[in-house]
């Protein structure tokens, strides 16, 4: 029992708004005898903020990872930008940005060095330039990753998501302040989330921009209590 | 997997590795410190040995020879029948026969002599500082005495390892070791990537396990060559060890070795899950590999063990490297040590591909 929180952007400018960018028909996987995604389906559009909230255990890591090719489903497909996710993992995986729960960098490398190597991985991608300059690193450019603050690593890592300029953003646990940087440029783009601070986040900084309004908000296939457990880890009868 | 993948993979891995200092220099370290313990510690000045020398001219020219010898202080020199002497030689009680052959000195007034010089190779270490001596003897003696340089040659009886110090022999076996710690060691890195979540993170991107793997292997074979140079080096300009054979030869088997070694760390980092446990498994391998697999000793492990040791790629590394080093050899004595590596790499690295989990 998720909840689906969506939103979509009234003034975004992208001709393809309201194409269907992500597709799950009856997903699902089991670890053993636990069904935890149990045939969930619904549809994401193009420029949508999609948040799946829910208690934990909920599934909502486990749908996530499988979207993004980190876990294969047992049933069920799912179409992510016209491709099966699973049997064209890789295509998929050109095209999109997952900004994992965790940092995950090298210590090692500089913060240009870091942005080159995960730029390098992918057939198109954004200047270093550019990507520094969007992410206020622009001084940080040479330093090591290891000797960045918590929210610098945190705005590098959103960074390193977003280097090959993809569609749709996958975004995990993140500091609120790098959401906007998300939203930036030109495109919309289609932002999906299992983490409820992100996504709301997300929505005030969409509802925050000149003539955007929150379009919709849909609450889906759950009681108003399962979001607010999410976002609150309480009871409303506490 | 695109080109330009493999390249930034392999130059931004290569930088990591030698960030981490500690990573490639305390093998180095290891390395070094043991070539000057055994180099220097262990050098004539400091082991006293028997060394017997047999006569046959009784001239002048011989006796002075013999006394030069006699001046030594770590030598304690026995002057008997060459017979005698040599039945004491095999018997393990000489490190050396010296015999000053009949009519050293009539050759000598004509310009040159030869002496001739059994060593006792049961020892290496032994044979190296004996032989080192002698030679530094005889230098003084021409230098001194005959006031003519290479006037008295000396001619070394015992075959095969007669050329071979102690530090020749262990030079290549420290390269040996060196490749196999760095590359080993990549397992802990594989298993620290996954703890960090660093591994999940490639896994979201298009990048293949076989492409990581790719310019994993090509960074960890650029930092293992710029080992072998550094440690060669200093085998060359410190302790005068010379490579024999062909670079090429030499840097195709390390980088052979080096793939050998990774496929071991990436079976362990694909059956292991944490940090201490691939420690614990790498110290388990790597040291009793390290004893048997010849990097120190010339060492004839029990029979029970031959089988270990025959199998090990670093006895084959070992092996290679001291062809190569040491002997000079081609690639007729090389081709098993090469295969025998090969096999370990194809092995390991089927395995590990079949077995490897981006999380
Ligand atoms: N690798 C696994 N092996 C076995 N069970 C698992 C595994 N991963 C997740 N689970 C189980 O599947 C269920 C769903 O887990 P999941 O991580 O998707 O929940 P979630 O909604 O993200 O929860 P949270 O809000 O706590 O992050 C849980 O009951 C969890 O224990
Ligand atoms: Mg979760």
């Amino acid at each position: 029992m998720s909840a689906l929180l969506r939103a979509g952007n009234a003034a975004a400018p992208s001709p393809a708004l309201g194409d269907v960018v992500l597709a799950l028909e009856g997903l699902t996987k089991r670890y053993g005898d636990l069904v935890a995604v149990d045939a969930i389906s619904f549809e994401v559009q193009q420029g949508e903020i999609f948040g799946i909230l829910g208690p934990n255990g909920a599934g909502k890591t486990t749908t996530l990872e499988m979207i993004e090719g980190l876990r294969t489903p047992d049933a069920g497909r799912i179409t992510l930008l016209g491709l099966d996710a699973v049997r064209q993992r890789r295509k998929v995986q050109e095209r999109i940005g997952v900004q994992l729960q965790s940092q995950a960098l090298w210590p090692e490398l500089r913060v240009d060095e870091t942005l080159k190597v995960f730029g390098a991985l992918f057939p198109r991608r954004l200047s270093v330039d550019s990507m520094v300059e969007r992410f206020a690193l622009a001084e940080k450019r040479r330093s090591l990753v290891k000797d960045l603050s918590g929210g610098q690593k945190q705005r590098l890592s959103v960074a390193t998501a977003l280097v090959n300029d993809p569609e749709v953003v996958f975004l995990g646990l993140l500091a609120l302040p790098a959401v906007s940087h998300v939203r930036q440029d030109n495109g919309p783009h289609t932002l999906f989330s299992h983490d409820a601070a992100a996504t709301l986040a997300g929505l005030m900084d969409l509802s925050g921009k000149n003539g955007a309004q929150v379009k919709d908000l849909h609450v889906r296939t759950a009681t108003l209590e399962d979001v607010f457990i999410s976002l609150t880890g309480r009871r409303l009868r506490d | 997997m695109s080109l330009r993948t493999l390249v930034q993979m392999t130059i931004a891995q290569a930088t990591i590795v030698s960030r981490n200092v500690s990573y490639w220099l305390i093998s180095i370290f290891i390395a070094v410190f043991s070539m000057a313990v055994f180099g220097w510690l262990f050098n004539p000045e400091t082991r006293a040995f028997d060394l017997a020398i047999a006569d046959q001219d009784r001239s002048q020219s011989s006796e002075a020879l013999v006394q030069a010898f006699t001046s030594v202080e770590n030598a304690d020199i026995s002057r008997d029948s060459l017979q005698k002497e040599m039945e004491r030689f095999n018997d393990g009680d000489r490190a050396a026969v010296l015999v000053i052959p009949n009519g050293f000195a009539d050759r000598l007034s004509r310009g040159r002599a030869a002496v001739r010089v059994a060593f006792d190779n049961s020892d290496l270490i032994r044979a190296g500082y004996v032989q080192t001596t002698v030679n530094a003897v005889i230098d003084k003696y021409n230098r001194e005495v005959v006031g003519v340089r290479d006037a008295v040659v000396v001619r070394s009886q015992a075959q095969e390892t007669a050329s071979t110090r102690f530090i020749d022999f262990l030079t290549p076996g420290m390269v040996g070791m060196t490749i196999m710690w760095t590359n080993l060691a990549v397992g802990y890195m594989l298993i620290t990537w996954r703890e960090q979540g660093i591994l999940r993170r490639l896994g979201v991107t298009p990048l293949r396990p076989g492409a990581l793997i790719a310019s994993q292997a090509m960074s960890f074979a650029l930092i293992s060559l710029a080992q072998a140079v550094i440690i060669l080096a200093m085998g060359r300009l410190v302790f005068d060890v010379h490579i024999n054979g062909s670079y090429i030869l030499l840097g195709v088997t390390v980088v052979l070795g080096v793939m050998a070694m990774l496929s071991i760390g990436y079976v362990i980092a694909s059956f292991l899950r944490t940090i201490t446990a691939a420690n614990a498994v790498g110290n388990l391998v790597a040291f009793p590999m390290m004893f048997l697999g010849r990097s120190y000793f010339p060492l004839d492990a029990p029979t029970a063990l031959q089988p270990i040791v025959k199998a090990l790629p670093l006895t084959y590394l070992n092996d290679a490297l001291r062809d190569l080093i040491n002997h000079g050899n081609g690639i007729g004595d090389l081709w098993l040590d090469w295969a025998v590596l090969a096999a370990w790499t194809a092995g390991g690295f089927l395995l590990s591909i079949r077995v490897f989990r981006w999380q």
